[in-house]
């Protein structure tokens, strides 16, 4: 499986970023650069969890307003910035579903359908696909989160770990468990 | 978290189309640091406190001179 290289950055790019925080921590207005990089995938990230285009968009906002708020907290940990975006993000999202500003939604390709049941040794046929996609309904969200990043969104164990705040050996333990889950009703069906 | 639906193969929306809703002055009015309430603010406790205690002692003060002022034997008056 190809993962997304989006997130690893050069020491260059990070040290860059680096400069950035620095001084958006004493004036808010030179924020402005990370939210220009940032601002598409951390979209992309709420707007795959849920239906609403302009429900996604307001959350998206309110993501990187309190980034902005408590970026004087930010510490430079040798990651990049957006795993911190990114945990924001999680919570602001999860807190949309619990006002119940929004529904969680999944979205998934038929590529990516088809990418799972050659994992699971199958045919890729249509019937398979309509028991797949029957057997995700039935999974958990902690396990369906992790499926989300690892592959849908296609993200390193790295970054997955980054994201729940767990280890990367976690991260791809627990990918692993749900992708199991997932293998285990689809062949009950 | 109840997992409501699983949507396949939705239309993708374009970098420009999300690029476009970009609106970082927003961002930047929203969190502009909130005029903090003088009475809210450490500046007017810090004031407050240092006076109410310079207060405190000054009355003190006052008070023990006075006490000690009563206190002592009258000058010029002698009791027979």
């Amino acid at each position: 499986m190809t993962v997304n290289p989006m997130y690893h950055q050069t020491s260059q790019r990070m040290e860059e970023e680096l400069r950035w925080i620095q001084s958006a921590q004493k004036n808010p207005e030179s924020f402005g650069p990370l939210y220009r990089r940032y601002h598409e995938q951390i979209f992309r990230y709420i707007h795959q969890r849920m239906s609403d285009e302009e429900t996604a968009f307001d959350v998206t906002s309110q993501v990187f307003m309190k980034a902005l708020n408590n970026i004087h907290r930010y510490e430079f940990r040798g990651v990049p910035f957006s795993s911190w975006l990114y945990r924001i993000a999680k919570s602001e999202l999860y807190q949309a579903f619990r006002d119940k500003k929004a529904e969680r939604t999944v979205n998934i390709e038929t590529y990516q359908l088809f990418e799972i049941i050659e994992e699971f040794d199958e045919d890729t046929t249509e019937a398979n696909k309509k028991k797949l996609f029957e057997s995700l309904s039935k999974l958990k969200e902690r396990d369906m989160q992790l499926l989300e990043l690892r592959f849908f969104e296609k993200r390193s164990f790295r970054e997955i770990g980054e994201i729940l705040d767990i280890t990367e050996n976690n991260a791809k333990v627990k990918s692993f468990r749900a992708l199991e889950k997932l293998k285990k009703i689809f062949n009950h069906k | 978290m109840e997992i409501k639906t699983i949507q396949l193969d939705r239309s993708r929306l374009s970098s420009e189309f999300i690029a476009s809703r970009q609106n970082f002055k927003q961002i930047v009015k929203c969190c502009e640091a909130p005029s903090i309430s003088p009475f809210k603010s450490p500046l007017f406790f810090g004031a407050m406190g240092l006076s109410s205690l310079s207060l405190i002692v000054l009355l003190n003060t006052n008070d023990h001179a006075q006490t000690s002022e009563d206190n002592s034997p009258k000058r010029g008056i002698e009791m027979r």
